[in-house]
């Protein structure tokens, strides 16, 4: 548990909403006219926790642009030539758009380069576990994502895609104040987070 | 060398499907068996430490991203430069299950199992000492 913090709100929907982010617990709480005054501690320290996150993601999309680069430049049986255009593995190339064999060589150094790089996301999560930066269950399924991605081999990379546009998505203010607790009302899981009626001090 | 194969038969049968360059489904393979037997000596490494309790052999990043490292690149050439007989031997062996393809989902599922627990135990390990 960290400092106790205090915030103000427009007491709009009278007291039954507390603005706690981070999974702090409240202290104290005075109405002051229409403004309500809220006491809690931090909790979850924000920095930290944005941090730890922050760098597993910036491994896996380092990782991941080095797979679709790799992809887009050779698969499917076809190759991308130096004027832009895909050909087909049959055929060689010629003066303008560069050798197939290059090109089929940089594309497995890419994915090769881009499928390493979940080791240090690996790494990332276990060094953010033992720091208390993230949970045991984010911990987890962070491991999880990450090893989908290291063996998954370029598909997987769709899943990194994916899982990295969810963690994004429910990064957003936007969206924890405006879907996130109707989402724990239809699942039936007490509100941790509400929407914030009026800016805190 | 016969479960070893074995081991690689099944990954190539995996990646297969998702890659059609067989080098890369070569790489694929060696790499995540590589990676798997990282995974077993980070388990090791885990115990160790909790035996021996020297700072030395505390968790780091950066020297498991190091030590990862070289498991993998040094995998993936031995496996690449035996690539020949493991290709020959695949060839002789049956595409159906067999009593070698339990060792292999264990070796799987074992290296995953180690991948979590010696986290665990590098925690407990460091929160005690």
């Amino acid at each position: 548990m960290g400092s106790i913090n205090q915030a103000r709100f427009h007491s709009w929907f009278g007291d039954n909403f507390v603005w706690n982010p981070y999974g702090g617990e409240e202290t104290y709480r005075v109405s002051e006219g229409d403004t309500l005054k809220v006491g809690y501690t931090s909790g979850y320290s924000q920095s930290n926790s944005n941090r730890g996150t922050a760098m597993i993601q910036g491994a896996s999309l380092f990782g991941t642009s080095f797979t679709l680069g790799g992809s887009f430049q050779a698969g499917n049986g076809y190759w991308r030539g130096a004027n832009g255009k895909y050909y087909n593995t049959s055929w060689g190339g010629n003066q303008f758009t560069g050798s197939r064999n290059a090109v089929r060589w940089s594309s497995r150094l890419l994915k090769g380069a881009g499928t390493a790089f979940a080791i240090p996301a690996l790494a990332n999560i276990g060094v953010d576990w033992m720091n208390n930066n993230i949970s045991t269950r984010s911990a987890i399924s962070e491991g999880s994502s990450s090893a989908i991605g290291a063996f998954g081999g370029v598909p997987g990379i769709g899943w990194t895609i994916g899982w990295e546009s969810g963690r994004l998505l429910t990064s957003l203010p936007w969206y924890r104040k405006n879907i996130r607790p109707f989402l724990q009302d239809a699942f039936g899981i007490p509100r941790d987070e509400f929407f914030l009626k009026s800016t805190p001090d | 060398m016969k479960i070893v194969s074995r081991i690689f038969l099944r990954f190539y049968q995996f990646y297969n499907g998702i890659e059609e360059d067989e080098a890369m489904v070569f790489y694929f393979a060696s790499f995540a068996i590589s990676l798997l037997l990282f995974f077993y000596f980070h388990l090791i490494w885990a115990f160790f430490y909790k035996i021996t309790r020297n700072n030395a052999f505390e968790f780091n990043g950066f020297s498991s991203v190091v030590v990862a490292f070289i498991f993998v690149i040094t995998g993936a050439t031995v496996l690449w430069r035996r690539k020949k007989s493991i290709e020959t031997k695949m060839q002789k062996m049956t595409k159906h299950l067999v009593i070698e393809d339990v060792i292999v989902a264990l070796f799987v599922i074992g290296g995953f199992f180690c991948m979590f627990y010696s986290m665990v135990i590098f925690k407990i390990a460091s929160v005690q000492s």
